[in-house]
């Protein structure tokens, strides 16, 4: 009977109906999409655009790139980046290895307050390392004999700085890689008699590999891009991301700016695919079954790493140390006494302090508007349904900007909101177009932290909700939100700090109204105010850490609050 | 397909593809009200992707679903009438267990005395009256179950999905769990689909089971015609333990063993002389006697192993001719003493007609 009412022709495929509060979460993706589209895409495309236009608009094809190549100073900057880069990677990476392994491997103490020392430098914008090493080697510094003939000024003053900055990143990544360890590898190695030194060769160094890889990789990534170190301590060393600067805001050239930018966006595009790929094998790596590692007491062994740790915590606060000391005396190197000129007539009575206000303004926007913005889109990605078209171009967009340096989206945001004809512009030289492009910026790691802990929480809460009647967005803020507040407060810190730091995208887009404190310091260091310098980069690493301490208050707060759910008792 | 309208939940053509895959391939399928029917299959049969398509949580390719004559076949699950129960429990684990429970009536808007009154009747329903104020973390995997069952019941739904919500459970537990919800179903006479990969589940828990296979129905009938009349011979090797021995068809409707003959007595076999066919028969329905007194059209054997079980034990004995494989044969362990069954013990082994069940064979 059935066989014969049947149609023969297999009919569209069925499609159901959208209830509307789907609709409020397809619409809410959409728009999602569309800012994410103005405020990372168009910035790109127009750099695109305009590395191959002339200044009136016409298609002048690799004429630029040609031109680009053939100033030799230019093309020296190429080989300058990579090489200094290549060199702050092969220093960091083994030394952050090191100091992980000490934190995950051995049982020496103060493990806690040593990694947290090692993360100073997340607190600060990279030049205070800069102006940091130019108080201890520069010309009036303090071990200036050290140097000899030789000057930090350059690329041993970059390379020394950038170590110092990226540090804690690749030290954060590794110590994640060495947790990962399954316990029982290494006790059916030890059941076998096998020597520690192969246990570390055929274990552990197999394990942490995509941790070294995707480590090697966003320190690369760092030091190729960052602006600020070599602007303070280059000296006439010329890297890619001075270059870009000198170009646009020196010269006002943009179309050789938009080269430079496409020459900088290539390898750090390249090591961001390397570490993508990297990382999906290492998810891949992870069971749920693993047990955990956890080190026994080698005497000589602690000794050693914990020697090592101490060294490195030593220069780490040694370099902080400077700069802060250095913002309270008088006037270095010739009255060493102690005052607060810096601060009160460097900063308040030349009415640079505004620029300090302004940083937390936008720290609190990127922290608050920010977070919602990342948290919304990645629930509404990762948990709700339909409109399936959208989710692989968001998906994109939300990974993207980790491939894109700073110094490049700032340049973009230029390109595309200072347009005459982009309706936006508005926004230019406006805070909002710094809390976009600071939140555009970080978006990437924000994105994977809710991400994660999204992935964390079951798949079937919103089938649950549906089938019981509930729209998802009660769900939403009755369960998801609540159960991910840790990570929430995380992604909302993160924002915090680095808002408080960043210098590179937002350097080509803030207006003497809007001008922010990890700026300021760079001016102020142009025009050789390096004691005023030193004071504003000391009150940005304050307010990071005050931050830091009330997120983790927060936190500890919620811990005791949740406790009642979140540890639960002895099961049953 | 007789009577279009009594049906609580019908399926009709349903067909998922996945890209090339096709995940269920024309499946049609009518529930009763208040019946308990299991979709029972090896992963990837597509049992779940049929449930998750009765529930709306995916679209099917094709087909109709029709819940009491009404189509809901484009209806988001937001507008389906069911209640689902998953095998991660899903409970909320920032909300107390009255708060879970309470979920779907809260949003009701009732009276809060309502839903007080109507969450308590559940917790006492389901055993765990006093658990109200507890997290579902301070609690058993078999008790979190039961409050995810308790939720999914609160709002009366006229059709209960349980997607295999016992394979997360240990195994005592899944057995006590098994008969509760069984008892639970029967006494709010709810109409049930459960999902499940275990025979056991399925046959000790099912008014009706529907195999499937490769995204196909294989077989849809009561747990005992399931398992003493399996319609093919995948059914027959799915559910319960089998002998499966390789057949030809005879010239007069015997059956050649290896090199034995096994005569049908009038058994109709439905296949032309030399077919090659599989022949079924359940270790509990062979025939084990002493090799002194040999019963008519039984095969030498030896027993070659045997497995203890508790309450049976499983012989696995090497009969002549059959070189390739043992015939498997279940025996109490009262008569194993009374038999003097040891291993390499030589015995007789014959294989009742009436008891085999015979499909064609792809050689």
């Amino acid at each position: 009977m059935s066989a014969v009412l049947s149609p023969v022709a297999t009919p569209r495929a069925i499609t159901q109906r959208v209830h509307w509060t789907e609709r409020i979460g397809h619409l809410l993706l959409l728009a999602m999409g569309a800012v994410l589209g103005i405020a990372l895409f168009a910035p790109i495309f127009m750099i695109m655009a305009k590395s191959v236009e002339d200044t009136d608009g016409n298609f002048v094809g690799l004429a630029h790139f040609a031109a680009y190549f053939e100033t030799p100073a230019l093309a020296q900057s190429i080989w300058n980046s990579v090489w200094v880069s290549g060199l702050v990677m092969l220093i960091t990476v083994p030394a952050a290895f090191t100091f992980a392994y000490a934190l995950t491997r051995s049982c020496m103490r103060f493990k806690t307050l040593l990694r947290n020392i090692a993360l100073i430098p997340l607190l600060a914008p990279s030049l205070l390392s800069a102006i940091s090493f130019i108080y201890w080697f520069g010309n009036q510094g303090a071990f200036k004999s050290w140097m000899g003939e030789t000057q930090i000024y350059g690329a041993r003053g970059i390379v020394l700085s950038l170590v110092y900055a990226t540090f804690p990143h690749a030290l954060m990544i590794l110590i994640t890689a060495l947790s990962l360890t399954d316990a029982r590898l290494y006790e059916a190695a030890d059941s076998m008699g096998t020597r520690t030194l192969r246990k570390f060769f055929t274990i552990t160094l197999p394990a942490a590999k995509y941790g070294l890889i995707s480590a090697a990789m966003v320190v690369f990534t760092y030091a190729i891009s960052d602006f600020g170190v070599p602007k303070v301590i280059g000296g006439s060393f010329n890297v890619m991301a001075t270059d870009i600067f000198k170009l646009v805001i020196g010269q006002q050239d943009f179309a050789k700016g938009a080269v430079v930018g496409i020459m900088l966006l290539v390898p750090v595009f390249i090591t961001y695919i390397v570490d993508l790929l990297v990382q999906r094998r290492q998810m891949a790596q992870l069971t749920s079954r693993s047990v955990p590692y956890s080190p026994k007491r080698a005497r000589a062994f602690d000794a050693a790493m914990a020697a090592f740790c101490w060294l490195i915590a030593a220069l780490m606060l040694a370099v902080l140390g400077m700069a802060v000391w250095a913002s309270f005396v008088k006037l270095w190197p010739y009255d060493l006494s102690l005052s607060l000129n810096h601060y009160r007539m460097g900063l308040v009575e030349a009415g640079i302090l505004d620029a300090y206000v302004n940083s937390i303004k936008m720290a609190l926007w990127c922290a608050t508007g920010g977070t919602v913005f990342v948290f919304v889109c990645a629930y509404l990605l990762e948990k709700t349904r339909g409109l399936d078209w959208v989710r692989p171009v968001l998906r994109m967009f939300a990974v993207l900007p980790m491939g894109v340096p700073g110094l490049v989206l700032g340049l973009g945001f230029i390109f595309f909101f200072n347009h005459p004809a982009n309706p936006l512009n508005g926004i230019y030289h406006t805070m909002a177009i710094l809390v976009i492009s600071t939140v555009v910026h970080y978006y990437s790691s924000s994105h994977l932290t809710a991400l994660t802990a999204l992935k964390q929480i079951d798949n079937e809460f919103e089938a649950v909700s549906a089938s019981l009647k509930v729209p998802f967005f009660k769900t939403f803020f009755v369960v998801t939100v609540p159960v991910c507040l840790p990570a929430i407060l995380e992604i909302s810190r993160y924002f915090f700090v680095n808002a408080m730091t960043t210098i590179s995208a937002v350097v080509f887009l803030y207006s003497p109204d809007t001008m922010l404190a990890a700026i300021a310091i760079l001016n102020l260091d142009e025009a050789g105010e390096i004691g005023p310098a030193t004071a504003m980069a000391t009150l940005i690493v304050l307010t990071s850490s005050a931050a830091c301490f009330l997120y983790y208050l927060l936190n500890r707060f919620l811990e005791v609050k949740t406790q009642a759910w979140r540890k639960p008792a002895a099961q049953a | 397909m007789t009577d279009n309208t009594s049906a609580a939940l019908r399926i009709e053509h349903v067909v998922k593809r996945f890209g090339d895959f096709t995940a269920l391939n024309d499946v049609s399928l009518a529930i009763e009200k208040g019946e308990l029917v299991c979709f029972l299959g090896p992963s990837g049969c597509g049992k779940t992707t049929l449930l998750r398509i009765i529930a709306g949580l995916e679209v099917q390719t094709s087909g109709t679903i029709l819940q009491d004559g009404r189509d809901i076949s484009r209806l988001p699950p937001m507008m389906r009438d069911y209640g689902i129960v998953f095998q991660s429990y899903a409970l909320f684990p920032n909300l107390t267990i009255y708060d879970n429970v309470a979920y779907g009536l809260v949003n009701r808007r009732l009276p809060k005395a309502q839903v007080r009154a109507r969450v308590a009747e559940l917790l006492t329903l389901i055993g765990l009256a006093d658990s109200g104020a507890k997290y579902p973390g301070q609690l058993s995997g078999g008790q979190q179950q039961r409050i995810a069952l308790a939720r999914a019941l609160a709002t009366s739904p006229g059709l209960l999905l349980l997607d295999e919500p016992l394979s997360a459970l240990d195994a005592q537990v899944r057995v006590r769990l098994r008969g509760e919800i069984r008892l639970l179903q029967q006494r709010l006479g709810v109409t049930t689909i459960l999902v499940t990969h275990d025979q056991e589940e399925a046959l000790s828990m099912a008014d009706r089971v529907v195999v499937m296979n490769q995204g196909l129905i294989e077989q849809v009938g009561t747990p005992r015609e399931i398992y003493s009349a399996p319609a093919s011979a995948f059914v027959a090797d799915f559910v319960g333990k089998t002998n499966m021995l390789a057949a030809v068809v005879g010239d007069d409707s015997e059956l050649e063993i290896g090199g034995m003959q096994l005569h049908t007595n009038g058994t109709p076999v439905n296949f032309r002389s030399g077919a090659p066919v599989t022949v079924f028969l359940r270790p509990e329905d062979v025939v084990v006697s002493g090799a002194e007194h040999p019963a008519p059209d039984s095969f030498a054997g030896r027993i070659e192993n045997i497995e203890f079980l508790g309450a049976l034990c499983r012989l696995g004995i090497r009969v002549d001719g059959i070189a390739t494989q043992l015939v498997i044969a279940d025996f109490s362990p009262r008569d194993m003493e009374a038999f003097h069954i040891e291993r390499g013990r030589p015995v007789r082994v014959s294989l009742p007609s009436s008891s085999i069940r015979i499909f064609p064979r792809n050689a």
